[in-house]
């Protein structure tokens, strides 16, 4: 049995504090999707990348510019476009004429929040120039490795309807984004109160109209980040994560399942989602939580099923329900 | 039935020639046709999708059982119509009961599934032959028409689907591409809406087909019988008596006209018997008997016309598989038929004995078939109509199996101790904390399963297995499951052992819970 006690020094009631202004901050701002800042909190938390699909307008770019504000981070995004370079993302080296040296010009990645936006409009060479990054936290330019400042989170966005001359991603660009999360409308409610904001004011910006200063800066995102190792996890919490990533591989619909990368974003994630909960310890409901934004972008559906209209979602739900919860 | 009325050509025609032919007489006569096969049966589908609210689509196989009734109506106006008979619709009316009522057993029993339904209709339902009589009729009828009657059959079969399916396309294709529907998961996971839509279009397909299918066998039936009766050279025979009898009429006209002036003015006397004998002679030279007739004829039969030789070559096609097929009775139907025998201890070893007994067993079986189908239609209706005892869901309800292991945990009765309370504080005083709190959380999982009969799937989560019992009425129950739950998870997840009064306050709790009734 894992021995592991509560983190005494973890103040949970501060973290919790923090964390829960960041997230009503971005909700008034953002309005109708609490759930994707959620998630998008548990993917900063645990220091992982996030890859949003949905249809353009909803407010992804809106999304990742509060978050740099609110944490006092610098924000870039890039456009994928088909003729995008590597370069254009990582930055290059040039010789400089007067001083007959050679210089790094640094690329928009050298920044806290990267919004890649339309990710899969460039071929996978340009795509390509992200897997270092994000993987490692590091960029090699001209042979030089270039640290990337802390903390580091790509949000990529991908339309899911408009299909031609796109570059599906590579597996193993997928596999390092730690979520998939699915944005959708937002409720006529919320939709009526997202109307009025921007219309009653006389600026377009929704950010600009509320005033927000910085609730957290960046090293207490990074500490944020490491104080959720505190967070207890049992053996048998840990199992059912393996449990369930494993099943994803026994499933006769699912051609490739989620690959041991999975089972550590779902224990990394269940704990984020523990800790924005008030807990200091993981409960399987935490798993389950987070394990459709984990796995749904690791496993590949087998050709017959996709034709049955069966979604990865329809069969990580089916394995949910069969796979045994941790008990005793 | 005046054959002088007859509307169509009386002549000879081929399979498909008559098959036309009644397309032909469908689309003209389309309006009587067609309503006296929808009218009734719609219905009655409606009738029975009132009844069979839910499961819809048992209204649309009751339907399809009875086409051999629906069928009818429309056979009796197509052979009044034949013969340019205009009938009323208060004389359809009229002769609906007897004309659904024909051998209404035997055509939704044994014969519902005949491949020659709409050739035979006719037998039944204009000729009214019955038994052994209607087998007689049929077995002349058959002779090299059933091959097309049965044909026909499987032909409009495929129609009915086709034309089902191609309404069905049309309407997915009418959707507009904005609205987002799953059409394969839809027709997989079947809604009331599609469920019902797609009967009543097969329905729709039933009766735009119907008319053609019966007019097409009654076309066929007449061809036969015009070859049989030989209704052509009949109605040549009237229309020439016919003319004839013109001709006469006015013959004798001019014979009385002409008499009456010849007596008046020639006074030739005319000596008939004399012409008689002269004519008798010529004919007959001895008066005819049997025998002599025969000698003309055998002398006839030898002449030359009778011996006349022609050569004839060409091509035609060797009836291969009937030369095969000839000599060979499979064997396991030979083995079936002495089986048979031997069980209805008939010694009688003819091929009609054989024909009798088999037919006897598959009267048996369908004898047995229908005893089923009664049996389930009743409990279908009984149980629709809820007529079924009150008690009985709780008598389902009670006899849910529950499971014997869930969540990997073992929930069965016997794997819990008669003494809970007691084991808990042991284990607890022993310092065993997770155990103690372990056990009393088991014991109340299966006290939710057993006594409660709470459903929990093998991937539910403690806090799944409340948010579960919190939808039910019992708010002791309810405030103890989610007192052990937060406690179990504590110790459980977060490795903090409770205080020992905590423990306390949940044995007393899980005594009141365990001793209470649902």
């Amino acid at each position: 049995m894992n021995e592991q006690t509560p983190n005494s020094e973890l103040n949970i009631d501060v973290i919790h504090a923090s964390i829960s202004t960041l997230q009503n901050t971005i909700n008034q701002v953002l309005i109708g999707q609490e759930k994707v800042v959620t998630q998008i909190l548990i993917a900063l938390l645990s220091n992982g990348h996030v890859l949003v699909e949905g249809v353009p307008g909803l407010g992804k770019t809106l999304l990742i510019r509060i978050l740099s504000t609110c944490i006092d981070g610098t924000f870039k995004r890039i456009q994928f476009t088909p003729d995008l370079m590597p370069a254009d993302i990582t930055g290059h080296a040039f010789f400089d004429m007067k001083e007959a040296t050679f210089r790094i010009r640094k690329g928009p990645i050298f920044t806290n929040f990267l919004l890649a936006d339309e990710i899969n409009r460039s071929p996978a060479k340009t795509q390509a120039a992200l897997l270092e990054v994000m993987q490692d936290r590091q960029v090699t330019l001209d042979g030089e490795t270039q640290a990337i400042p802390k903390p580091f989170m790509v949000l990529a966005t991908q339309n899911p309807i408009e299909q031609e001359g796109t570059y599906p991603l590579p597996e193993a660009e997928l596999d390092r984004f730690l979520m998939k999360i699915f944005i959708d409308f937002p409720s006529y409610e919320d939709e009526i109160k997202l109307t009025e904001l921007v219309c009653k004011n006389y600026s377009d910006d929704p950010l600009k109209s509320k005033s927000i200063s910085p609730i957290l800066n960046a090293s207490q995102i990074i500490q944020l980040q490491n104080q959720l190792t505190g967070i207890v996890v049992d053996d048998e919490i840990m199992k059912y994560a393996v449990r369930l990533v494993r099943a994803t591989r026994e499933n006769t619909a699912i051609i490739q399942g989620a690959s041991p990368r999975a089972c550590i974003g779902l224990i990394r994630c269940a704990r984020a989602h523990a800790l924005i909960n008030k807990r200091n310890f993981v409960l399987p409901d935490d798993v389950k939580a987070v394990a459709l934004p984990v796995m749904r972008h690791r496993i590949s559906l087998s050709a017959d099923v996709e034709i049955d209209g069966v979604t990865t979602d329809d069969i990580l739900n089916k394995i949910l329900e069969t796979v045994d919860a941790p008990r005793i | 039935m005046n054959l002088s009325r007859i509307t169509v050509k009386p002549r000879i025609r081929n399979s498909h020639e008559s098959v036309d032919l009644g397309l032909i007489m469908a689309k003209s006569w389309w309006k009587p046709l067609y309503l006296s096969w929808f009218i009734p049966a719609f219905i009655f589908y409606c009738m029975l999708s009132i009844i069979f609210y839910e499961d819809n689509w048992l209204a649309l196989l009751l339907t399809w059982w009875l086409k051999p009734l629906w069928d009818r109506a429309p056979l009796y106006i197509a052979s009044r119509k034949l013969f340019n008979d205009d009938v009323s619709v208060k004389e359809i009316i009229k002769a609906l009961p007897k004309i659904y009522s024909t051998d209404i057993f035997a055509w939704l029993l044994w014969r519902r599934f005949s491949f020659t339904r709409s050739f035979d209709m006719p037998v039944t339902v204009l000729e009214a032959q019955k038994h052994s009589q209607r087998r007689k009729r049929l077995d002349t009828l058959h002779q090299g028409s059933s091959n097309a009657a049965s044909w026909l059959t499987v032909v409009c079969v495929h129609l009915e689907a086709i034309v089902s399916m191609g309404i069905l396309g049309l309407l997915m294709l009418l959707i507009p591409e904005e609205v987002d529907v799953n059409l394969m998961s839809m027709m997989i996971d079947k809604t009331f809406i599609v469920d019902f839509l797609t009967n009543f279009l097969t329905f729709l397909s039933m009766t735009l087909i119907a008319p053609f299918y019966t007019m097409a066998g009654f076309s066929l039936y007449i061809n036969r019988r015009i070859k049989l009766e030989a209704w052509d050279i009949e109605i040549r025979f009237r229309n020439l008596a016919d003319t004839h009898a013109r001709k006469l009429n006015f013959a004798a006209v001019c014979f009385i006209f002409i008499s009456f002036f010849s007596i008046s003015t020639f006074s030739n006397d005319v000596y008939a018997d004399d012409v008689y004998v002269n004519d008798v002679n010529v004919r007959t030279s001895a008066p005819l008997t049997p025998e002599s007739s025969k000698v003309m004829i055998d002398d006839i039969l030898k002449g030359e016309d009778f011996h006349k030789k022609k050569k004839i070559s060409g091509w035609r096609l060797k009836d291969m598989e009937k030369e095969k097929s000839d000599d060979e009775v499979p064997q396991w139907l030979i083995f079936i038929i002495e089986l048979l025998e031997s069980l209805f201890g008939d010694t009688d070893d003819t091929e009609k004995s054989k024909g009798y007994t088999f037919a006897n067993l598959l009267e048996m079986l369908l004898w047995l078939t229908l005893a089923f189908s009664l049996v389930y239609l009743v409990y279908r209706i009984l149980k629709y109509l809820d007529v079924i005892s009150p008690t009985s869901k709780n008598a389902e309800a009670d006899s849910v199996v529950a499971p014997d292991v869930l969540f990997g945990l073992d929930v069965r009765k016997d794997s819990i101790p008669v003494n809970v309370i007691e084991q808990t504080m042991s284990l607890w005083n022993k310092g065993q904390h997770r155990e103690a709190i372990g056990l009393l959380y088991r014991s109340t999982l299966s006290l939710l399963i057993h006594r409660f009969l709470f459903e929990f799937y093998h991937g539910c989560t403690e806090q799944e297995c409340s948010d579960i019992v919190q939808q039910s009425d019992n708010k002791a129950l309810k405030e103890f499951v989610v007192h052990i739950t937060s406690i179990w998870q504590q110790i459980a997840y977060a490795h903090s052992i409770p205080a020992e009064q905590q423990i306390k306050s949940l044995c007393s709790q899980w005594s009141e819970v365990s001793n209470n009734e649902k």
